[in-house]
């Protein structure tokens, strides 16, 4: 079994096809929910996201496990705990990977030039050879995960596919071993098939916002009689909305597609999310729009009052909500998205 | 005038309110009119000769230089909001923007300034008026490049951003050069933006003027930053935080390099070129980290300076003071530019920080530190329990946590800060007493 390698990311940025041509099984570090963030919070105030300290705890408890570790440039938090890490994560390879917050030809020159440096960095550190072929056999691999996941993601909004079970699909795809997930993926997408017609007591709702990186949060939505049948969240759609081109240079390849992903929330300018809910709206009927955050979460902050506002002028109906980093399933929460989908449906 | 009358007519406690918090301000009269004019300046830059016909909007540390050799008078929405909450008025436009779907732990630098032009408010209480271009950039946070993206949009009117790599620790040099060439290519594409939008050629003789005129601010005031290593320091941060801002908003650069060789003269008068520590007023020299608490100057000149504790220096201000020489090419200046605004005292990684504070302890000659867990900057919040415990290792020092935010009064509370206050400088008398054996 190949060996794990961690990566920080707070978007889709990190390049898992760099890390598979190296040999390693590429591991999104997510934390755990159920696990107390105490180790981290001796280092990172409890007014700071509480997602990012239980990914530090993750790191601080299972580093050794992992041949390395990389970081993504993404929010303000998790930028500067880079450092934190650096001086609490037991590791032999700590590697920070700079990606920019623009998306303009100098930009990607840029982040072409950043992911050169971690491949460099990679075949130094692991005495390896990331050949050109062994990246296009890692981005048709990649590619063909995406496409199963668009399947997969498509059954959301006819078939009786519970969010639960969307978010584990989603959630593999970041940290299973990528042949295993493709044959994972194959019998999940018959199974799926076959399921029941999409429940007639279930809302669609697209979900957007802060990622959800734990069971429960999508059991919420569940428990209140909501169906996320679209998303733009990195362990979602931004993850495999989009194909990496096949020809050419690979690591332009990467650098092109990573230009054409969802936008999250850390990245600028504001109307190109839009653009993409908007498309989604478009392609798939739902009864409304939830825009939820997890607390502390200042990109998303920053952007929901423009969201929200533009979205309530395209004439669709829309709640903003703030949760907490907890895996109980919180009945007021529930309440608010029980209001939120009579209103919608009425 | 007619926004400021309106403003007094709507808000008359507020504006009362404000005077009174201006007026607790240990502002001189020559302090009072620079920070008029730089507000009344943003308020008439049309009716100013051309070099001035435009207005832009900054954030912090901007190299604003640029754009002001285009004829850009730069406005500083920080330096608006900072000002708002100095005279103790920050809530109503924060209270606003709340109401716009402004999350509470969004930063309220941000938030002040955008309810405060909701509400229709002057500069002097936070508002700002549209401008003719809004430029960003996110070495200090994203907060920056999203904030003013949306003041543009609104407006309608071009927007600029500059997107910096985060210097993380254990960086080396040729690491550095690599973001210098990424922001050198960004900073040509921005004269060629400046271009487009004004219809003009770039004026590279006025750059370097301008670039030269803003490294005589930045030395002026960082010598007169050094006098406060005396003992007595010459200058606390009550005064230096209002002191600051001609540097940082380059509001009218010969008036502000008129006003700190004006300052330097007088200082070099009273205390000559001696630097050397002697007995005076401050019975603890304390460092402050973070952004200073603009609505409770109190802290500062009463409740610290009662028990004889004063902050000597503080790398918040300082950090807007690292602009260098005009070099030869204009290829070398605008790297010099990079890397100026690349690596301040405000955003270093823990490295760069620890190693800073090392030097500024006894450079300072602290006895403590004060280091503010700001909920509105995260940014600067995160790495400091690193710092404090690896500079209480090494040199024993207290070290005070101080959890509140910059711009809300809310945040703060008397009782229980007072009591850990006492604590603090219980602890710096002990440490005082072991520094001297």
């Amino acid at each position: 079994m190949k060996k794990k390698f961690a990566y920080y990311d707070t978007g889709h940025e990190f390049p898992e096809e760099i890390v598979m041509a190296a040999g390693f099984t590429p591991y999104k570090i997510l934390g755990d929910v159920h696990v107390s963030t105490d180790p981290a919070d001796r280092y990172v105030q409890n007014y700071i996201c509480p997602f990012s300290r239980s990914c530090l705890t993750e790191g601080m408890a299972h580093s050794q496990e992992w041949a390395g570790i990389a970081f993504c440039h993404g929010c303000d938090t998790t930028n500067n705990q880079y450092d934190i890490w650096k001086y609490h994560v037991k590791t032999d390879f700590l590697y920070w990977i700079n990606t920019p917050a623009k998306n303009d030809k100098i930009s990607r020159k840029f982040h072409s030039h950043e992911l050169r440096r971690f491949k460099e960095h990679l075949e130094k550190k692991y005495d390896v050879e990331i050949t050109d072929d062994k990246l296009k056999e890692a981005i048709k691999k990649s590619n063909k995960i995406k496409s199963l996941m668009r399947q997969l993601a498509a059954l959301r909004s006819v078939k009786d596919i519970t969010n639960e079970e969307y978010f584990l699909a989603a959630r593999k795809c970041v940290q299973m071993d990528k042949d295993e997930l493709i044959n994972d993926l194959e019998k999940t997408f018959q199974e799926w098939k076959g399921r029941p017609a999409f429940p007639k007591n279930m809302v669609p709702v697209l979900v957007t916002g802060s990622d959800i990186t734990y069971p429960e949060a999508m059991q919420i939505f569940e428990s209140a009689g909501l169906r996320v049948v679209r998303d733009d969240l990195s362990l979602g759609e931004r993850y495999f909305a989009q194909t990496i081109p096949e020809g050419g240079d690979p690591i332009e390849a990467l650098t092109i597609y990573n230009s054409r992903i969802p936008q999250p929330p850390t990245k600028i300018p504001f109307h190109v999310r839009l653009d993409y809910l908007r498309q989604c709206l478009k392609e798939t009927k739902v009864a409304g729009i939830v825009l939820q955050r997890l607390m502390f979460c200042e990109p998303n902050g920053l952007d929901f009052p423009f969201l929200s506002r533009e979205l309530k002028k395209d004439g669709y109906k829309l709640i903003v909500i703030e949760r907490e980093y907890t895996p109980t399933i919180d009945q007021q929460f529930v309440s608010r998205l029980e209001s939120f989908r009579e209103l919608i449906t009425q | 005038m007619i926004k400021m009358a309106r403003f007094i007519a709507k808000n008359p406690q507020v504006f009362k309110e404000g005077i009174k918090g201006y007026l607790n301000q240990p502002l001189t009269p020559r302090m009072l009119q620079v920070l008029m004019q730089y507000i009344n300046q943003s308020k008439i830059y049309k009716l100013m000769p051309w070099k001035f016909r435009k207005f832009g909007v900054f954030t912090a540390g901007f190299p604003a230089e640029i754009p002001a050799s285009m004829g850009f008078s730069p406005g500083f929405p920080e330096a608006y909001a900072a000002l708002t909450a100095t005279a103790g008025c920050a809530v109503p436009p924060i209270e606003c923007a709340d109401s716009l779907g402004y999350g509470r732990d969004i930063c309220t630098y941000m938030k002040t300034s955008i309810g405060a032009s909701y509400l229709g408010w002057p500069e002097d209480f936070g508002g700002v008026r549209e401008a003719d271009a809004y430029f960003s950039a996110n070495f200090v946070c994203d907060t920056h490049l999203k904030w003013v993206e949306n003041e543009a949009r609104i407006h309608g009117k071009p927007y600029f951003a500059l997107d910096y790599p985060s210097v993380v620790a254990g960086e080396d040099e040729s690491r550095i050069e690599e973001y210098i060439d990424y922001l050198e290519e960004q900073l040509w594409d921005m004269i060629k933006f400046l271009e487009d939008i004004t219809g003009r050629k770039f004026d590279e003789d006025k750059f370097l003027e301008i670039v030269n005129n803003s490294y005589e601010i930045c030395q002026l005031f960082r010598q007169l930053n050094d006098y406060r290593r005396r003992f007595p320091a010459n200058r606390y941060f009550e005064w230096v935080r209002i002191f600051m801002l001609p540097m940082v908003t380059q509001w009218n650069q010969k008036d502000a390099i008129r006003f700190y060789k004006s300052e330097l003269k007088k200082a070099q008068k009273r205390y000559g070129d001696k630097m050397e520590i002697e007995p005076g007023r401050e019975k603890y020299r304390v460092l402050w980290e973070g952004i200073t608490l603009w609505y409770n100057v109190d802290l500062y000149q009463k409740v610290l300076a009662d028990k004889g504790a004063r902050i000597v220096f503080e790398p918040y201000t300082i950090s807007f003071a690292g602009r260098g020489k005009p070099q030869k090419t204009m290829k070398g200046t605008l790297r010099q530019v990079a890397r100026d605004t690349l690596i301040i005292p405000y955003t270093l990684n823990l490295d760069r920080r620890i190693e800073y504070f090392n030097k500024m302890i006894v450079d300072y000659d602290l006895d403590g530190i004060i280091m503010h867990e700001n909920h509105s900057c995260r940014p600067s919040s995160t790495g400091l329990l690193d710092l404090r415990d690896s500079l209480q290792k090494r040199w024993g020092i207290p070290v005070l946590m101080m959890n509140t935010d910059h711009c809300d009064p809310r945040a703060y509370a008397d009782g229980p800060m007072n009591t850990r206050i006492d604590g603090f400088v219980e602890l710096m008398e002990e440490y005082t007493k072991k520094k001297k054996h």
